[in-house]
């Protein structure tokens, strides 16, 4: 094949493959964390100010990552989504090789097939390439994330793998917001990014290469990385899981096992990128035609490996550990993958294999990814249109998806939430709920009860007055009951009453089946600008499976002196355990009796506290 | 030195899988042994089993002292067959050999998918074990060109047989071997091979069926999710090997000679033995053994090239010793206090009067890990079939009570026959206690027509329902028999679909006999659509619900549970 019509090959594969990142742009559907964001738009007018004044409140009060301020930003005016998202979803590719190969791709075939074989075996590697490439919410927070976390690396591994060159000068100023951006990121892998570009600079100095732009990188993710770490918002996110727990208490709860489990989980997705390589190399063994493998290349597959295992080391003390915090260490575990690949092509009988293989894999990933979306994206309008023509404070009635389950390619069907699917009604489609048409088993059956909040001010305002700043509904989930209230006192209306200062905020449940024997009112969250009291029980299944509300030790009343669980218009008087097995807090246990919601109180000689909900 | 060490190493392992042998408690399949003995106090299981894995599941679900003492036997068969096959010749009395015996231990450990569980689990170990030593033990002669002793070719007959009714896999692997290897054939082969292919013949022709239908309706995606274990778990082994050939290309280590071959061979022996693997019948982790076995031969003699160089060697060496260090402790341990738990359980069903309720703790471990089933007695029919059957026990009541238990459901029932005497009727020994769950019931009524076939009469039998509220004119059964058609459909309940519903299916010609179906719930019976066979019922909450279908002059009970949530 002549350059040329390698050029064209390379060239014409490009744009393919920006063709299918914008059918998938196109195709991409409202799912999820998406529709906190059109309340946002609902409210807000596009432009700067808008995503400042998100910016603002997300970093001190809810999801400080940069990511977040981008998913609202794709989610407004449609065409930033079908021009940016397929942009950056290209630029994976050249980054990533980039920094594998310390040069940019050139438009022949060889570059064209290390291209195809990272992108196959990243989204081979990968436990749910389909939605963090197309679920706009991951997407951002962790494939925009990490590809400007690849740019911020490409520079400094181009440079130094050049001739010492000039100074440029003009760089300083623009690698600074880059650090920054780069390591307000993601939690998980701005340590593993710090020590990397730590010893990056070091090795520049060291080789009297140090130029100010590395210094201006460095100092942009030093400040980026803790900025984001140690953001007021981590300290209220998830209802202030990450508070709970230090990093070193997480580390030792999770033990040898936990952490083990982790790295396990990792290797068991990558094993299937690992593979492809491995059989590669096996062939090229049996033909007896492998190179001599060159210490270059061992040198730096064993970085990338380090950096890899170092991520997933960082999930170790992470509270939260998911199959997304996977994509950037299985980024670099599948750049020392392609380091070998690139030694394998070398011999014909490997590349033979390689290039058939993994162009196989990748078409095929490419057509579940397009076919899945585009079903998928058919449903979700459909599902969208039901819910803009339903009459305003109606309960809107819909179908399930038909691909309901969550899969390598696709979320599965988000409203099986019954908190989201109270949201979506009140703040996206002003209706009153959303329902099923079916009875479904994967769905979380809405509440019987309300809840219902009382605000006090000092001085007090009038009942008209006050009725003025009542939200048009009080989710019946205490998580977001919570957000509710936060959002109103730092974005209003009840945190900016002129001439009034909020001093007391109690929500309540109303309407619930529980028969207390006392007739206590029941207390969801009492707020004052001192003190936040409620009680954090979550579903917890024991290694036996059997079920329990399980409550965090800190958030539980003092002196409690009975406990219950309302279910299927029963109410049985129940005794806490307790937790021998994480030793969180003490655990309500559930018996099953019907299909349904199970709520759990924990009493005070005064009043009962709503302890949380268990669904079955 | 060596020898001691190599029978050593031997007694060693086989001490070890006979004390856990001994500890294993009766679980699973090795009830339905036990419910055939006590259907057939006069024996005769020859003569109605021919299958070798359905005989070895018999002796040692039955006799532990022969689980005890030959499963062993079996397991060093597997280990040294695996190195007589991957390095064609059996294993001698060196160092080298005994690191080879330790890697193929080793990496069934690292490479079999819940690898506890299937050499331990005693169904699993009759299946699995014994029938790749046997399979193992044919193919050697020819794989390593031995000359068989015309006497021994009786031998190669039956374990020719016993290797085609062993499992499918391994009975479909070893024909596979033998054909391939076609070109080489020697004198005895045929004798083999006859024995292989009647026993294939027999295997594939009983049920349970190859599972065609369920593989291709799940379609590619879902299958290709299946195989995704079996990938990992070779890919452990593939990439142990690798890693050290890497590490011997980059570093000043080098193995003498040159890297064997063979291996690629065992690869592709490897992808279509996994896949027909989910074939099944029954396809679980320890289905996958006999493609963890191929993928360690083919493994073997790259790790023994690389095992010349001395620091490999060392890694080998310590590699082996450490999986076996960490793995059997571990089983030992595990065994101990379950082994104890089952022993317990037993005694306490032993000791249970007939007609009365036994008690019995829950195993600690309710859910199947690497190492154990978990509790084998949580499903209402199989526990019902043993309290009724084996124990003569109305019930087996486990206590504490936990979620995955399926409560028993309680129907009544009581059998009626026509055409016999009082005293004839007593001769063919009817069960004292009928099972209160319907499949069970329809079990025991299937021996016992066994029986009053026997006396040659002319007979009617009806298992008729007692305590369901049935106001329908048509008399409500569990099964019956007589001159005119026996009543004894396969109804299977299928898994919960997404609305929270089952199907209640019944299969074969018999579902044309019927076309009203009812469910009842609390005294209440209502009308369900009865979809050709498979009625659909929701349960919501927690109760006795009665799934009822009916023809033109009767009723039968389909099924009857409370529902798990």
């Amino acid at each position: 094949m002549t350059a040329r019509t390698e050029r064209l090959v390379f060239w014409g594969a490009v744009v393919a493959m920006w063709a299918v990142f914008e059918v998938q742009a196109f195709h991409t559907p409202v799912l999820l964390d998406d529709w906190y964001q059109l309340t946002w738009h609902r409210h807000h007018a596009f432009g700067l100010a808008s995503i400042w004044e998100y910016g603002h409140y997300n970093y001190f009060h809810f999801n400080p990552r940069i990511g977040d301020v981008i998913l609202m930003m794709v989610n407004g005016p449609r065409a930033i989504h079908l021009v940016a998202t397929p942009l950056v979803q290209m630029a994976f590719l050249p980054l990533a090789f980039a920094v594998i190969f310390a040069r940019w791709p050139r438009p022949t075939l060889r570059d064209l097939s290390l291209l195809v074989i990272l992108q196959t075996l990243v989204w081979l590697a990968m436990p749910i390439p389909g939605i963090v490439y197309f679920y706009r919410p991951f997407a951002t927070n962790y494939l925009w994330a990490f590809t400007t976390m690849l740019g911020l690396f490409a520079v400094y591994r181009l440079e130094l793998a050049r001739p010492a060159g000039a100074q440029r000068w003009w760089l300083v100023p623009l690698m600074l917001p880059l650090g920054w951006v780069a390591g307000m990121g993601n939690e998980h892998t701005g340590p593993t990014a710090m020590i990397a570009m730590a010893a990056l600079v070091w090795w520049a100095w060291k080789q009297k290469r140090l130029r100010a732009w590395m210094v201006s990188g460095l100092v942009g993710l030093y400040i980026g990385y803790p900025m984001l770490f140690f953001a007021p918002g981590q300290h209220l996110r998830y209802a202030g899981m990450a508070t709970k727990a230090s990093p070193i208490k997480l580390l030792a709860e999770r033990g040898l096992s936990g952490t083990g489990g982790i790295t396990i989980d990792f290797l068991a997705e990558a094993q299937l990128a690992l593979d492809v390589v491995l059989v590669a190399v096996l062939i090229g063994l049996a033909r007896g035609g492998l190179r001599e493998l060159p210490r270059k290349t061992v040198v730096a597959a064993s970085a990338f490996l380090a950096a890899a295992l170092g991520m997933v080391g960082t999930l170790f003390a992470s509270p939260t550990v998911g199959e997304r915090l996977f994509f950037a260490p299985v980024v670099l575990f599948c750049a020392a993958l392609v380091l070998f690949a690139d030694w394998l092509l070398e011999t014909p009988a490997a590349r033979r294999f390689l290039v058939i293989a993994c162009t196989l894999l990748f078409a095929w990933q490419v057509e579940r990814m397009v076919q899945v979306l585009a079903e998928g994206y058919a449903e979700n309008a459909h599902r969208l249109s039901l819910l803009a023509a339903a009459p305003a404070n109606s309960v809107a009635v819909i179908p399930p998806y038909d691909k309901y389950k969550r899969s390598r390619w696709w979320w599965g069907d988000d409203l099986q939430y019954a908190s989201l699917r109270e949201y979506v009604a009140n703040e996206v489609y002003d209706l009153s709920g959303i329902e099923y048409d079916q009875h479904l088993h994967w769905s979380e059956p809405t509440p019987h009860d309300h809840f219902v909040a009382t605000r006090t001010f000092d001085p007090p305002l009038s009942p008209a007055e006050d009725q003025k700043l009542a939200p048009r509904y009080i989710p019946t989930f205490w998580e977001w009951a919570l957000v509710q209230l936060r959002r109103s006192i730092a974005m209003g209306p009840i945190g900016d009453v002129a001439g009034h200062r909020l001093v007391h905020y109690v929500v309540d449940m109303a309407d619930s089946p529980f028969a207390d024997p006392k007739h206590r009112p029941i207390r969801v969250l009492d707020w004052t600008p001192a003190a936040l009291t409620f009680i954090d029980g979550r579903m917890f299944d024991d290694p036996n499976g059997q079920p329990y509300v399980r409550i965090w030790a800190p958030s539980m009343p003092a002196g409690p002196t009975d406990a219950y669980v309302e279910a299927c218009g029963e109410t049985r008087q129940v005794r806490l355990q307790d937790d021998v097995f994480d030793h969180i807090g003490p655990m309500i246990p559930i018996d099953f009796v019907c299909r349904g919601t199970y709520t759990t109180f924990v009493c005070q000689p005064d009043v009962c506290w709503f302890a949380g909900r268990y669904w079955r | 030195m060596r020898r001691g060490a190599l029978v050593g190493y031997a007694f060693a392992i086989a001490l070890l899988y006979a004390v856990v042998a001994a500890w294993t408690p009766i679980q699973g399949d090795d009830w339905n042994h036990w419910i055939w003995s006590a259907e057939h106090p006069q024996g005769g299981f020859l003569a109605s089993h021919f299958q070798y894995s359905d005989l070895v599941g018999f002796l040692l679900a039955r006799c532990r002292t022969f689980h005890t003492l030959a499963s062993p036997v079996a397991l060093l068969a597997v280990l040294t067959g695996m190195f007589t096959i991957a390095m064609r010749r059996t294993p001698r009395a060196t160092w080298d050999d005994l690191l080879g015996l330790a890697l193929c231990g080793a990496l069934i450990w690292v490479g079999q998918p819940m690898a506890g569980l299937t050499r331990f689990h005693t169904p699993y170990a009759a299946m699995y074990v014994w029938g790749a030593a046997v399979a193992l033990w044919l193919y050697a002669p020819l794989r390593c060109g031995w000359d068989v002793p015309r006497a021994l070719w009786p031998v190669l007959f039956v374990a020719g047989y016993a290797t085609g009714t062993s499992t499918r896999a391994i009975a479909t692997l070893t024909l596979a071997g033998f054909l391939l290897a076609w070109k080489k054939r020697p004198r005895w082969y045929w004798i083999a091979l006859a024995g292989l292919v009647i026993g294939v013949a027999v295997g594939y022709a009983r049920p349970p069926w190859t599972e065609f239908g369920r593989v291709f309706k799940r379609g590619l995606e879902p299958n290709l999710v299946l195989l995704k274990l079996p990938v990992a778990e070779a890919g452990k082994i593939i990439s142990l090997v690798v890693a050290l050939v890497l590490v011997e290309r980059v570093s000043k280590v080098r193995a003498a000679g040159e890297a064997p071959i063979e291996g690629r061979g065992w690869l592709y022996a490897w992808l279509p033995t996994t896949i027909w693997c989910l074939f099944g019948p029954r396809y679980n982790e320890a289905t996958l053994f006999p493609s963890t076995l191929v993928i360690a031969i083919g493994a073997l003699p790259y790790l023994l090239w690389l095992a010349t160089a001395r620091r490999l060697r060392i890694f080998l060496v310590a590699f082996a010793a450490v999986v076996q260090l960490i793995a059997w402790p571990i089983a030992l341990v595990h065994y101990h206090r379950l082994g104890a738990e089952g022993a317990a359980r037993l005694a306490a069903l032993q000791a249970a009067k007939p007609g009365t309720v036994a008690t019995v703790r829950p195993y600690s471990q309710i859910a199947s890990d690497f190492w154990f089933l978990g509790e084998d007695l949580s499903a209402a029919k199989l526990r019902q079939q043993v309290a009724t059957d084996v124990f003569h026990v109305r019930e087996i009541l486990l206590l504490p009570a936990f979620r995955r238990l399926e409560p028993t459901p309680n129907v009544e029932l009581a059998l009626e026959v026509d055409g016999l005497s009082p005293a004839e009727l007593a001769a063919t020994a009817p069960p004292a206690l009928w099972a209160s769950e319907p499949a069970a019931a329809r079990l025991q009524f299937t021996a016992y027509l066994k029986r009053l076939r026997a006396t040659g009469k002319h007979f009617a039998a009806r298992l008729a329902v007692q305590n369901v509220p049935w106001t329908d004119p048509r008399k409500l059964y569990v099964a019956w028999a007589d001159a005119n058609e026996t009543m004894l459909p396969q109804i299977a309940r299928t898994n919960l679909d997404e609305n929270d519903a089952y199907s209640i299916k019944i299969y074969g010609h018999d579902l044309r006999k019927f076309h009203d179906a009812f469910v009842i719930v609390d005294d209440t019976a209502t009308k369900l659509d009865y979809n050709h066979g498979a009625p659909r019922v929701q349960p919501l909450v927690i109760a006795d619900y009665v799934v009822v279908v009916c023809g033109t002059e009767r009723c039968l009970v389909a099924d009857a549970f409370v529902p798990r949530f």
